[in-house]
């Protein structure tokens, strides 16, 4: 026993000393980077006194110093300071006189992305021939995404003229995939490629068209109408497309009409119907026929429809008179188009029901619009006229029995009686999601065998001896040998985070090192960002709802928008956002419903002053539902979803899509880190101060989730295995997931409900792009921060935790024919194992440790020291994680004041007795309950933002 | 009743029916060789009536001069009246006139005086003689010879031989007497000596010496034209002389007939003074002219304190009392009000204790006791040998501006004609952006350009700096961490110490969004990134003087 005790003894020795050393290491790092903070500021400080002044020669011995800092010195400058007279008049003289290109031409072979990138944005500097053909060479050359979109940038910034065919040849050489993104990087030269091919003349291939479209977008002349013309008609590719809608964009909406009214392709046929919405007049409304008549257009119409509407908001009447007309799918049309002010008909109206607004009202309940006809009857109407459209709806209701239905579960008894509703199907709560039988006798087959593993291993190993030993040498062979397998768990499971730590550490260093070449502005230029929605469900939260929707308003983004879906909250939350941002009922164009099933949109809301604000008014659904109500109205490339309290840092968008431009790979979802809020300043929806959270259980969480989102996520993206997205901030490739189905619901295709949405879509994500083949990525952006509540009492966290594990086990169910499935790759053969391993029995393990270890101690079974020591090294070793994990933070994604960072440090120390215990006893404890008590998942209590003011 | 009475051969008087007028609106139509001259064109409100009597004379396209000898707007403003009437002329007038007359906004040929000639017509060179002052700060003189008679803009309005007598005024009975003497008959003209065509004679047209009789008319001639005389005064003259010389010391009375002659839209109503515009035209010209001269700026210290507990009104009347102050005291000086609380005194010729006068003029302001409450003024003085470039009235401008300042940080009541201003004294430019890089280049080179500049790179942070510092700049980037630059406008503005301090934007993109956002915040100097510096620093040159001005 003696050898085996010391080896244990030396382990918990070994992580000690390691303890001792990272955190040592932390106080180093510390110092270090404060050393170097001072010596960048003071050469940043030197440098800008040099230019400021023009001392070219100062410049020129900086150079011969440090040449790779003062030229990406003087590429920051220039983004923020323009050309002209005065001191950058100097730099560029500077520039003219040192061997630029001699020096970014041994750049350019560095083997290292952000030293290439420094290199070619150095050349960006020179405005000499020799600069252009070295920017050529270099992007000829290189093969990472975002080298080549620098390079090309440089390029169309470069005040002399490229060589037109050679750069076709390098834009043909690139991936596909960036195709668009390389177009709009050299969307600068647009104007000076137009007078290049007025005297070349169209180009002969593909991408050289592509080219010429983008220099007639950006000058569009008469020529340019009749050559767009003949490639937009003769062409039925994306280049006939592209030319269609150079077409539509830049020249008169009536001379487009007058060219191709009539041509029945897509290309001209959608952007036609648009048009015509804003040019028509309400009387001509019948020249929207032929979408109208057409299904596969017939969501153009409606939508063109909408816009005459919207352009003439007093002409309902002409409106009316359609509806009312012989013409059924005109009327049906034109009922969806203006179904939004059926409220406000109904609320003008007299007794007896004019047969156009009968008309409007059964051609909505053909299409099954239940929620507008539901938020009709919250309308006031003068009684008689009340009482005449119960009557009408009750007869027309008969022979609807899905809008009755649905009505029946959402009116109150009065008016479900006065319309001689049937009373709603006791149906059981929504929220409730009972398990399959066998999915729970699969998860609890699954714990049982995991946890018999061992006492059949100790029967195998010690079944010579079973016999004849007596019940208590059993028991303490027993206990002793489990204290061996807890340690090994105990190291497995350390262990493998240390390992995903030092993934971690690989993948945030080059992350970062790309990021610190501040290409912000270079990305930002043309379309290269992709578009984002931010999908910010909201239930009951009068109190937090404005500062978030104003918080949301303000990010760092240059093409986003931010929808609110109201989940039928109980309070005010709806009249608050109305009020305060100046909301209008609007048609969305294609109506209420959408691509994806959800709880009936009683209205959507615009705002008159801010364009890119809508707010869904549904009926409540959960958070899934509510993500699929916004999901249909989402028109970004990519979709954000948050939570409507939880506060995203202005910057977090712009750094979770850096990530996306710069990826080699096809990015479907791209995750965030989410700190909790508790204790920080946050005023006016921003964070204004990064503190600890006062409540010790909010301080655990904080070092928590450092600790699995900085070391354990990013970590798994390196392993391509990454299957967590926070619910709080996450965002996913819109056309992936509409193609999915949305968000997994119960009223969506797969008719199944989960509390663990977050998760489940990811893993559906990788499931179907694995099964397709596609080689899309999950990936997480080590610095796009957002803060998000975390519960502060013991019965608020048990809930979360309770909801979240329940989550984690019904995707665990649903996918678990994923697992060991080499098609999924490292998702099905080390992600879901490891959760099974680790997050579903682990649990169990773990507890029965610490519950060995106490009876141990209290009985007096063992050697004390034995059980105290395998504890000694759990917890060594988990602080050994959790500081390494700070370590890695520190480095540019959460900036804590030195005294809050020691703090949490001895925090990190302090969580591994009981915490952590106590958190995993919790898991077993919702397993438990799982397995034997149907239970749906409860909101926990929470606060508004504390608008605290730092004191 | 007529309005052209003829008053000798060739001399017609163009004057209104009443009599109270007559004194202030005369004009002369004199009848020369070739064509007519006429003398002072009279006020936009009788210049129908005027060009009527002058119609009974001759038609208008005869008229070959107008020459303007008075600079008050009465005597010129009805000029466009003339020119839509058919006068093709060309203007005869004073230096300190032509500017007011270029401001009215009316083109015309003028016959330039500086050159050094004196007959407007060659060749005919006693027919009309201008007359050219020998002191500065007056206006021309005009001899007509055929009728003898002397025209003078000296007195706020042309004078012709026919004063009435109703005037009570002493200034103006002197006048009178000196004109009644005059217009005896032709027998004094003036001559020009010889090779300096400045230095004029008055000699009796026939005989070499002045009858005794003509001494007075002599006098006069001489002390309004400044000519020098060649007989000395008889001592029986004595009292006329002394006469005179009160005349000349009472510039006071004769100032005070000027102001109320005065057109009132170049007039501030609150003082009664000339206003920043006619200022600026005067000095600029004085400035052209190359002269000697020194400009105070008076100012009242702790305006906006008076402003807050007395009322714009009382402080009104405050500057009114300063003004009559400095008008008493300094009858010799042309007094304008500058802006708001500045009052500007400019003194014409060089003196060498000019600092100590100002000095005693800043105590006698302190202790007078008409304010309503007791008052200090600080004083900043620039005399025209300071300015230099190529612009000296903007350097005026910029050190007036300047000193002022600095008499503000340091609690006025003081005196200064320096500019030597220690580098914390000078104005503070807060710089926020949150990229550190372009922050640290926008300070020095805003150091570099003579400003004091704080950077800042946190919303929070410049919230806190600014009600300490009370910066008389911002320049913001649109996106800042904490508070982005809208927000930090917003609090700027709710707040009465900082709600008028200028802004400047900078922005990556300037959309229309953000256009529209920065004007409904009173932001109107928006600048893309990349940003131009030399843009950025005039701006901001621009900024700090109007803030400046504005005070």
């Amino acid at each position: 026993m003696a050898p085996d005790y010391s080896f244990l003894l030396s382990l918990a020795g070994i992580f000690l000393v390691l303890d001792l050393a990272v955190a040592a290491w932390v106080f180093i790092v510390k110092r270090r980077a404060r050393a170097l903070y001072l010596v960048r500021t003071s050469r940043m400080k030197r440098l800008n006194r040099m230019i400021a002044q023009g001392d070219e020669e100062g410049l020129a011995r900086e150079f011969a110093a440090t040449p790779s800092a003062l030229l990406s010195h003087l590429r920051r400058l220039l983004e923020d300071v323009s050309p002209g007279p005065g001191p950058v008049k100097a730099i560029r003289g500077f520039v003219a006189s040192i061997d630029l290109v001699g020096y970014a031409g041994r750049e350019l072979r560095s083997r290292r992305l952000d030293r290439r990138i420094e290199a070619i944005l150095a050349l960006g500097l020179s405005e000499s021939g020799e600069s252009l053909v070295l920017l050529m060479e270099s992007l000829q050359r290189e093969t990472s995404t975002l080298g080549r979109l620098v390079a090309l940038n440089r390029i169309a910034r470069h005040p002399l003229m490229p060589d037109i065919p050679a750069l076709i040849a390098c834009l043909e050489a690139g991936a596909a995939r960036n195709r668009k993104k390389e177009f709009q990087a050299l969307s600068g030269l647009g104007p000076r490629l137009h007078d290049y091919f007025d005297q070349a003349g169209l180009p002969p291939g593909d991408t050289g068209l592509e080219l010429y479209l983008l220099s007639a977008r950006s000058s569009p002349t008469e020529a340019d109408w009749e050559r767009l013309k003949g490639l937009a008609l003769e062409r039925d590719d994306a280049i006939g497309e592209g030319a269609a809608a150079v077409l539509v964009d830049c020249y008169p909406a009536a001379r487009f009409i007058a060219a191709f009214s009539g041509r029945p392709e897509p290309r001209f046929r959608i952007p036609l119907a648009r048009l015509l919405g804003m040019s028509l007049s309400p009387e001509e409304l019948g020249r929207l026929d032929s979408w109208f008549h057409d299904p596969a257009y017939r969501e153009h119409g409606i939508a063109a429809a909408a816009l005459v509407l919207k352009a003439h908001p007093d002409a309902v009447d002409a409106f009316l008179a359609h509806i009312g007309g012989p013409d059924k799918a005109r009327a049906t049309c034109l009922s969806l188009a203006i179904e939004y002010r059926l409220p406000g008909l109904l609320y003008h109206a007299k007794a007896p029901l004019g047969t156009e607004l009968k008309a409007l009202v059964s051609a909505l309940l053909d299409e099954k619009r239940a929620g507008i006809i539901l938020e009709s009857l919250s309308v006031s109407m003068p009684e008689r006229t009340r009482l005449a459209y119960l009557g009408f709806l009750r007869t027309e209701l008969a022979s609807r029995p899905e809008v009755r239905a649905f009505l029946a579960r959402h009116l109150p008894a009065g008016i479900s009686a006065e319309l001689s509703l049937p009373a709603p199907e006791a149906e059981e709560d929504k929220l409730q999601i009972p398990m399959k039988g066998r999915d729970k006798v699969f998860l609890a087959g699954l714990v049982a065998l995991g946890l018999a593993v061992f006492p059949a291993a100790f029967a195998l190993v010690n079944w010579r001896d079973l016999p004849w030993l007596s019940g208590s040498e059993l028991l303490y062979r027993f206990v002793f040998d489990f204290q061996w397998l807890f340690a090994y768990y105990t190291l497995a499971v350390n262990g493998t985070y240390l390992v995903l730590l030092f993934l971690s550490m690989q993948k945030l260093r080059s992350q970062a090192r790309l990021w610190e070449c501040d290409l912000i502005r270079i990305i930002s230029t043309g379309r290269i960002l992709p578009s984002i929605s931010i999908i910010a469900p909201a239930y009951n939260e009068e109190k937090t709802i404005v500062e978030s929707v104003h918080s949301l308003l303000s990010l760092a983004y240059p093409s986003y928008q931010v929808i609110v879906v109201n989940d039928g909250s109980a309070d005010s939350t709806l009249d608050v956002l109305v009020s305060s941002f100046d909301l209008q009922p609007a048609s969305s164009g294609t109506g209420l419903t959408g691509e994806l099933a959800s709880m009936p949109v009683r209205t959507i809301y615009r705002s008159a002053s801010l364009p890119n604000l809508l707010v869904v008014d549904k009926a409540n659904g959960g958070k899934a539902d509510a993500l699929n109500a916004g999901l249909n109205r989402a028109t970004g490339d990519y979709v954000c979803t948050i939570d409507a309290d939880s506060v995203l840092d202005p910057q977090a968008l712009i750094r979770a899509m850096f990530q996306v431009v710069a990826s080699e790979h096809e990015i479907i979802a791209i995750g965030g880190n989410v700190f909790p809020v508790n204790g920080c300043v946050v005023e006016h929806g921003h964070l204004q101060e990064i503190l600890l959270p006062d409540e010790p259980l909010a301080r655990f969480q904080t070092v928590e989730y450092l600790r699995s989102f900085v070391a354990g996520r990013l970590g798994w993206t390196v392993l391509d295995s990454l299957l967590i997205i926070s619910g709080a901030f996450g965002l996913f490739r819109r056309q992936a997931v509409m193609e999915l189905g949305g968000y997994l619901t119960g009223k969506g295709i797969y008719r199944h409900e989960t509390v663990g949405e977050d998760m489940e879509i990811v893993v559906r994500l990788t499931r179907k792009d694995r099964e397709e083949g596609r080689g899309g990525k999950v990936d997480y952006a080590y610095n796009a921060n957002c803060w998000t509540e975390v519960p502060e009492t013991w019965p608020a966290l048990r809930r979360q935790r309770d909801r979240w594990h329940r989550g984690l086990m019904e995707v665990l169910c649903f996918h678990r024919s994923m697992t060991f499935k080499p098609r999924y790759k490292a998702a099905g053969l080390l992600s879901l194992p490891y959760f099974f391993l680790f997050e579903l029995i682990g649990p169990w393990l773990e507890s029965l440790g610490y519950l060995v270890l106490v009876l141990a101690l209290v009985f007096n079974l063992i050697d004390p020291m034995i059980p105290l020591t395998v504890f000694a090294i759990a917890v060594f070793f988990g602080i050994l994680i959790s500081v390494a994990s700070m370590l890695l933070a520190e480095r540019q994604i959460l900036y804590f004041r030195t005294k809050e960072f020691f703090k949490l440090l001895a925090v990190a120390v302090i969580e591994n007795f009981g915490f952590r215990q106590l958190t995993s006893m919790g898991r077993v404890w919702s397993n438990f309950q799982f397995f034997f008590v149907s239970k749906g998942w409860q909101k926990g209590s929470r606060k508004g933002f504390s608008s605290k003011v730092a004191p | 009743m007529k309005n052209a009475t003829k008053l000798a051969p060739g001399l017609w008087r163009l004057s209104l029916p009443t009599p109270e007028d007559a004194l202030l609106c005369n004009s002369y139509l004199i009848a020369l060789s070739e064509g007519y001259c006429l003398v002072d064109a009279g006020p936009t409100a009788n210049g129908k009536k005027l060009i009527q009597a002058a119609k009974t004379v001759t038609p208008i396209a005869n008229i070959r001069i107008i020459a303007i000898l008075d600079d008050s707007p009465f005597a010129w403003s009805s000029l466009h009246l003339w020119m839509t009437a058919g006068f093709h002329g060309e203007l005869v007038a004073d230096w300190r006139v032509v500017t007011s007359i270029a401001m009215g906004g009316i083109k015309a040929r003028f016959h330039d005086l500086r050159a050094g000639e004196t007959s407007l017509f060659p060749g005919k060179a006693d027919e009309l003689v201008v007359v050219r002052p020998a002191e500065a700060g007056m206006t021309m003189g005009l001899y007509h010879k055929a009728s003898g008679s002397l025209f003078s803009g000296r007195f706020a309005s042309s004078i012709g031989p026919d004063l009435p007598d109703y005037c009570e005024d002493p200034g103006l009975r002197a006048q009178h007497l000196f004109m009644e003497s005059v217009s005896q008959g032709p027998v004094l003209k003036t001559e020009a000596l010889a090779g300096d065509s400045s230095i004029r004679r008055i000699c009796p047209r026939f005989g070499s010496s002045i009858p005794e009789a003509l001494v007075p008319a002599a006098l006069g001639l001489a002390a309004l034209s400044g000519v020098c005389l060649e007989t000395a005064p008889p001592p029986a003259l004595d009292p006329l002389m002394r006469e005179l010389d009160a005349l000349r010391s009472s510039n006071y009375v004769l100032k005070e007939a000027m102001v109320g002659a005065s057109d009132a839209a170049l007039r501030d109503p609150a003082s009664g003074l000339y206003g920043r515009s006619y200022a600026d035209a005067f000095i600029q010209a004085l400035c052209e002219r190359g002269s000697d001269f020194s400009a105070a700026f008076v100012r009242i210290d702790h305006i906006k304190e008076l402003n807050r507990s007395l009322g714009a009104q009382a402080v009104d009347l405050l500057i009114k009392d300063l003004a009559d102050v400095l008008n008493e005291r300094e009858a010799e000086a042309f007094l304008f009000r500058w802006t708001g609380p500045v009052l500007l005194l400019i003194r014409e010729g060089g003196e060498a204790d000019l600092f100590e006068h100002l000095e005693r003029l800043k105590r006698a302001i302190a202790s007078d006791n008409r304010f309503a409450r007791p008052i200090t003024a600080s004083i900043a003085l620039v005399r025209s040998s300071e300015l230099a470039g190529a612009n000296p009235f903007a350097s005026l401008q910029a050190l007036a501006r300047e000193r002022l300042k600095l008499l503000d940080r340091r609690g006025g009541d003081a005196v200064l004609d320096r500019s030597d201003i220690p580098i914390e004294e000078r104005s503070l430019v807060l710089a926020l952006d949150s990229n550190t890089l372009f922050l640290d280049f926008l300070v020095e080179l805003l150091e570099h350009e003579g400003f004091r500049t704080q950077g800042v790179a946190r919303g929070g942070a410049a919230l806190e700096l600014m009600d300490r510092t009370k910066p008389e700049l911002v320049i913001a980037d649109v996106s800042l961490p904490q508070f982005d630059a809208f927000q930090i406008r917003m609090r700027m503005r709710a707040s009465a110490d900082l709600h008028d301090i200028p802004f400047i934007l900078l922005t990556d993109v300037k959309s229309d969004e953000v256009i529209a956002r920065a004007h409904s915040l009173g932001i109107h100097h928006i600048f893309e990134k990349p940003v131009s510096m030399v843009e950025l620093v005039g701006v901001a040159r621009s900024l700090l003087a109007r803030s400046e001005d504005g005070a």
